[in-house]
């Protein structure tokens, strides 16, 4: 027994060196799979991390829940509990009310460590204040405080035991988020007014998903009462679903790559057991069991698996890394995330993948008879035919044909798979090409440059229609660069409108249209729901009106649902023009006053002259509090402007002479330099949409391109083993007498007849998919136009050529031997 | 009539110090008919026939068939020379599965682009009682009669001199008897020179004469009842 497995184990570790360009490939392979399962992971993680980030820093607590009015003794309580992880305490103190912060919401709070850094407030640099005269504060306070840094001295507004200002030191920062809608200043404990002896509690429990009924046990056990728990909404189940929505893509990748890796493997692992058939019938007369066998198998594709995948994981870490920036680059302050579990759980996969493949080769293995096997045959095909129909002649173009009906199974599936690549490949790329960027940006951008009043875009407090972003100053230095063709201004209020029974009728039924499928959507919005609901009893609701002159008109004007808009009479002051339903349906009634009736603004009537559906950038933006359910008008500027004086700009469009403008730039950056100024071009539109769809891009192209990959390995593989199973073949024909001229033809004829079946196959489908399927998408895609394109293909076609016919030759070339009597007489081949 | 001829004919495999001379000096005129050539394992007889036919390079010598020295042609000159004069039975029969036994017989005929003379071929199975499995596959063949395909293969050409390596190691008694007597009945038939490696008297003794080799070197020859 001893000397079995001896004899066995040095079998299988001969037959291993002398394949070495196999065992190398097959790992190449696996690493290949393993980088790409990997970098996915990877991006997946990364993605969903940095979008809960980002949700967290919004929220502005990462704990999973917060409760106000704590004692001293509750706290110690709920600190102690066996089911809470973490307790972090504050107390609120005030609002600081610096100028500097320009309205920005800003709590001045004292906190333990562990509640700043739920608060995603921990200093960075430096340390939580523990003195009076101390404070701790992000970056962007710093800055508004004149750039300070930590040892510097700040005068902070706030409501403190004297009530006035204090000056304190600067003992800890962090790098502060504009995404969050409230700041946080941490100061001592001393700074806590008298009377304030509750405290705000950040709790996270260590296990469990229902939260609240946890808490309320916990009350109960701890006999506290009257507290209750608010759940950071970050950690709800649905957020949960589509922020795991947006990693969507890279699962569908890391799946696809894994059937990719099941058909790769799968051939590879069964022509590796069809090329070392007989040596496992040897091992079976030297008595191997059928343990032993499967067991040296396994082993060996094992070895080799394990080392694609450990090569894969490092290549996969970097490239993966690298792939975070060029894909994520949209999110702001990204981190990458690597989790040692998410490569365990890649690697086991493609083990086990890989392992899945060995179970038919081993079957067979296990099964093989050892009398026929020794015999000399030079096929491995176990077709059972036994009569060649019509004998015909055997010129070599036609042995090169009957060559590729061997191993029907394998090579039909290595060509489906290269077929399929460049199907695929096609199509993505038609659909890559079909964004029509002038498509997009007539929604999304009515001019080269838009400037937008800064509360309208940013993430706290209200919009301010009497703002000073757009100042008269800056729309004059632009007007005099003469670098201007057109402009536009719009301007924005609200106001309250009576509505006429048609519009209430027209509003009323297209809101509770279909079940009131629309009302059910607005749901969770209580403030529009409370606002229709008024609309409802009392026959009025909000309206915004917008002023609008120039290019806003103009490109309004595009965009009628009903009636006709005449520019001059528009311009007399006496006419309006009403929003009809966002990219609705326009063959029914707009939920709005319909053309031709009067609408009564602020005492004056004004007839609709037309329903427009406006482009998204006359229409984006904070709406005023209180305005949540509404209906919109247009007016002419003069018009707005006698009726609501003092309201400044809230968007600035313009368009230049000749594109980007030098000049043009250099006036916004100078009133830029706070980078307060809100500034959209066509370049930067251009470039979010890019952003924004650059992971589903590039998972597209990822996946395209890997399988082009996989399937030109494969298409390698298969040609690699047809010639080494065939050496014997080709040494025998050559000492019938056949040249090594006539060889090579012969190999030429197969290349060549591999490479036009599987491009004819490739145009063939690539054809009828493009202008099918692929068509379909695209044209139902609003900022694509179609094209068809054949491109990738036609670049595909000479490597396809060139890899198919110069292969094999190749490989013969560095494989023959030198002499052909050596191989003749070798039963081994 | 000498149809080969071997003039100091040296062959060795291995590299220093373990060189084993295979072919160690060897002059030999071989004479049209039936020859065979006999020896213990290891003493050169599959060498000599390969060095014959073209197969290996030898080190130092001549072969010459019928006057021409093939011992220095290049490779493809040699696979010419093979496919128009030659006509080889291997050891492990060596036929191309995917081909059936008509397509196996006329395949060298193919690569030299020489017309087939199908009444020839069919002569050939006929003789050899190939001639009802013509549209066959080797896998669906006994070893005898890929063995007699193979020979059918060898004489399809027409070729001067018909090399058999152990034809009959892989056969019965019965069939190894049966494929020594076609050897030397399509000698005669069709007038051509036979050379058969055995180390199977029985065998041997169905030749006109009969070489013995010994570590490399013609030890004696056996013409029938006579000894040189």
């Amino acid at each position: 027994m001893k000397n079995n497995k001896q004899m066995i184990k040095k079998l299988m570790n001969r037959n291993f060196k002398n394949h070495l360009l196999r065992n190398f490939l097959l790992i190449a392979v696996v690493s290949v799979i393993t980088l790409l399962v990997t970098a996915l992971r990877i991006l997946s993680t990364t993605t969903y991390k940095n979008m809960e980030r980002n949700y967290l820093e919004q929220y502005g607590n990462a704990a999973h829940g917060v409760v106000s009015g704590i004692s001293e003794v509750e706290y110690e309580k709920i600190e102690t509990y066996e089911k809470i992880s973490d307790c972090g305490k504050s107390i609120y103190i005030g609002e600081g009310t610096n100028s500097e912060f320009g309205g920005r919401p800003t709590e001045v709070r004292f906190a333990d460590q562990i509640y700043a850094e739920y608060a995603l407030a921990l200093p960075e640099e430096g340390r939580m204040p523990t003195h009076r005269n101390e404070i701790a504060l992000d970056s962007t306070i710093l800055k508004e405080l004149g750039n300070k840094q930590l040892g510097d001295k700040v005068t902070l507004s706030f409501p403190n035991k004297d009530n006035t200002n204090e000056e304190f030191t600067v003992v800890g920062s962090w790098n502060g988020s504009d995404l969050r809608a409230k700041r946080v200043i941490w100061v001592s404990e001393e700074m806590v007014l008298e009377g304030s002896d509750t405290y705000d509690i950040a709790i996270t429990f260590n296990r469990g998903k229902d939260w609240n009924s946890m808490f309320s046990k916990m009350m109960k056990e701890l006999d506290i009462e009257g507290k209750e728990l608010v759940l950071n909404s970050v950690y709800d189940a649905s957020l949960r679903s589509s922020m795991g929505v947006e990693t969507m893509p890279y699962k569908v990748g890391i799946l696809l790559v894994l059937i990719c890796e099941l058909l790769v493997l799968y051939n590879i692992i069964h022509i590796t057991a069809m090329t070392d058939i007989k040596l496992y019938g040897r091992l079976k007369i030297v008595g191997a069991t059928d343990g032993q066998l499967r067991y040296v198998f396994l082993r060996q594709i094992s070895i080799i698996t394990i080392s694609g995948i450990v090569i894969g994981l490092g290549m996969g870490s970097i490239i993966g890394t690298f792939l975070v920036d060029s894909i994520l680059g949209r999110l702001e302050n990204i981190m990458v995330y690597q989790s040692s579990i998410d490569f365990f759980t890649s690697a086991l996969m493609i083990l086990g993948v890989a392992v899945l493949c060995c179970i038919k080769p081993i079957h067979f293995i296990c099964n093989i008879n050892t009398d026929e096997l020794l015999q000399s045959t030079n096929s491995h095909d176990y077709n059972k035919k036994t009569r060649r129909a019509a004998p015909s002649i055997s010129s070599l173009f036609q042995m090169s044909i009957g060559n590729l009906g061997r191993f029907k199974k394998r090579n039909t599936l290595t060509f489906i798979m290269m077929v399929v690549a460049l199907v695929v490949l096609s199509g993505i790329y038609v659909i890559e090409q079909s964004f029509d960027i002038d498509k997009y940006m007539d929604e999304v951008a009515i001019s080269n440059y838009t400037i937008t009043e800064k509360t309208a875009v940013t993430s706290w407090g209200d919009y301010n229609s009497q703002g000073d972003t757009i100042s008269t100053e800056l729309i004059n230095d632009l007007l005099n660069t003469d670098e201007i063709s057109e402009k536009g201004t719009l301007y924005m209020q609200d106001t309250a409108v009576v509505l006429s029974d048609v519009a209430y009728e027209n509003i009323t039924r297209y809101y509770e249209k279909n079940n009131g499928e629309i009302l059910d959507y607005m749901a969770q919005n209580y403030a529009w729901i409370d606002g229709y609901e008024r609309m409802k009893t009392e026959h009025q609701c909000t309206a915004i009106i917008y002023g609008i002159d120039g290019v806003v008109t103009d490109r309004i004007s595009e965009r009628v649902v009903d009636g006709i808009i005449d520019k001059e009479k528009f311009s007399s002051g006496d006419y309006i023009i009403a929003q009809g339903s966002i990219g609705g349906d326009f063959e029914e009634q707009q939920p709005n006053f319909k053309v031709g009736e009067l609408v009564e603004i602020d005492g004056k009537k004004y007839e609709v002259m037309a329903i427009v559906d406006a482009q998204y950038p006359i229409i984006e933006g904070k709406e005023m509090s209180g305005a949540e359910f509404h209906i919109d008008f247009y007016m002419p500027n003069l018009t707005f402007q006698i009726l609501f004086p003092r309201n400044t700009p809230k968007k600035f469009f313009f368009n230049t002479k000749n594109g980007k403008s030098e000049k043009v730039n250099a006036i916004i950056n100078k009133y830029n330099q706070d980078d307060e100024l809100q500034i959209i071009t066509q370049d930067s539109i251009e470039k979010n949409y890019k952003d924004e769809t650059r992971a589903a891009t590039l998972i597209q192209k990822i996946i395209a391109i890997m399988m082009t990959i996989i399937g030109i390995v494969n298409l390698i593989n298969l040609i690699f083993n047809s010639i080494n199973s065939r050496k014997k073949e080709f040494v025998l024909m050559q000492g019938l007498g056949m040249t090594k001229k006539q060889l090579a033809t012969m190999l030429l004829f197969e290349g060549t007849n591999m490479a036009a079946i599987i491009l004819v196959t490739s145009y063939f489908l690539s054809i009828i998919s493009i202008t099918t399927v692929v068509k379909f998408y695209i044209e139902s895609q609003w900022t694509a136009t179609y094209s068809f394109s054949l491109a990738p293909l036609i670049v595909m076609t000479p490597f396809i050529i060139l890899l198919s016919v110069g292969i094999p030759l190749v490989i013969w070339k560095l494989t023959a031997p030198k002499e052909i009597a050596d191989t003749l007489n070798d039963a081994e081949l | 009539m000498k149809v080969i001829e071997l003039k100091d004919l040296n062959k060795s495999y291995g590299k220093e110090p373990n060189v084993v001379k295979a072919i160690d000096n060897i002059n030999l005129e071989i004479e049209k008919g039936f020859t065979a050539i006999v020896g213990p394992s290891g003493c050169g007889k599959t060498t000599l026939m390969q060095l014959i036919g073209g197969l290996r390079q030898p080190d130092s010598g001549k072969v010459l068939i019928e006057g021409t020295d093939i011992s220095f042609f290049r490779k493809d000159d040699k696979a010419l020379f093979r496919r128009r004069n030659i006509g080889f039975v291997f050891r492990e029969y060596n036929l191309l599965t995917e081909l059936n036994v008509y397509e196996n017989i006329i395949f060298t005929l193919e690569l030299d682009g020489r017309d087939v003379d199908r009444e020839y071929i069919y002569q050939i199975a006929y003789l050899l009682k190939l001639d009802d499995k013509m549209d066959m596959l080797p896998v669906a063949l006994s070893n005898g009669e890929r063995q007699k395909v193979a020979i059918a293969r060898a004489l399809a050409t027409k070729p001067k001199v018909i090399l058999a390596d152990e034809p009959t190691g892989s056969l019965d008694s019965k069939a190894s008897l049966e494929v020594a007597g076609l050897l030397k009945m399509t000698c005669r038939e069709f007038n051509q020179t036979a050379i058969l490696i055995t180390h199977d008297m029985e065998i041997a003794d169905n030749a006109e004469r009969v070489i013995y080799l010994r570590d490399g070197k013609v030890q004696k020859i056996s013409e029938r009842r006579k000894q040189i």
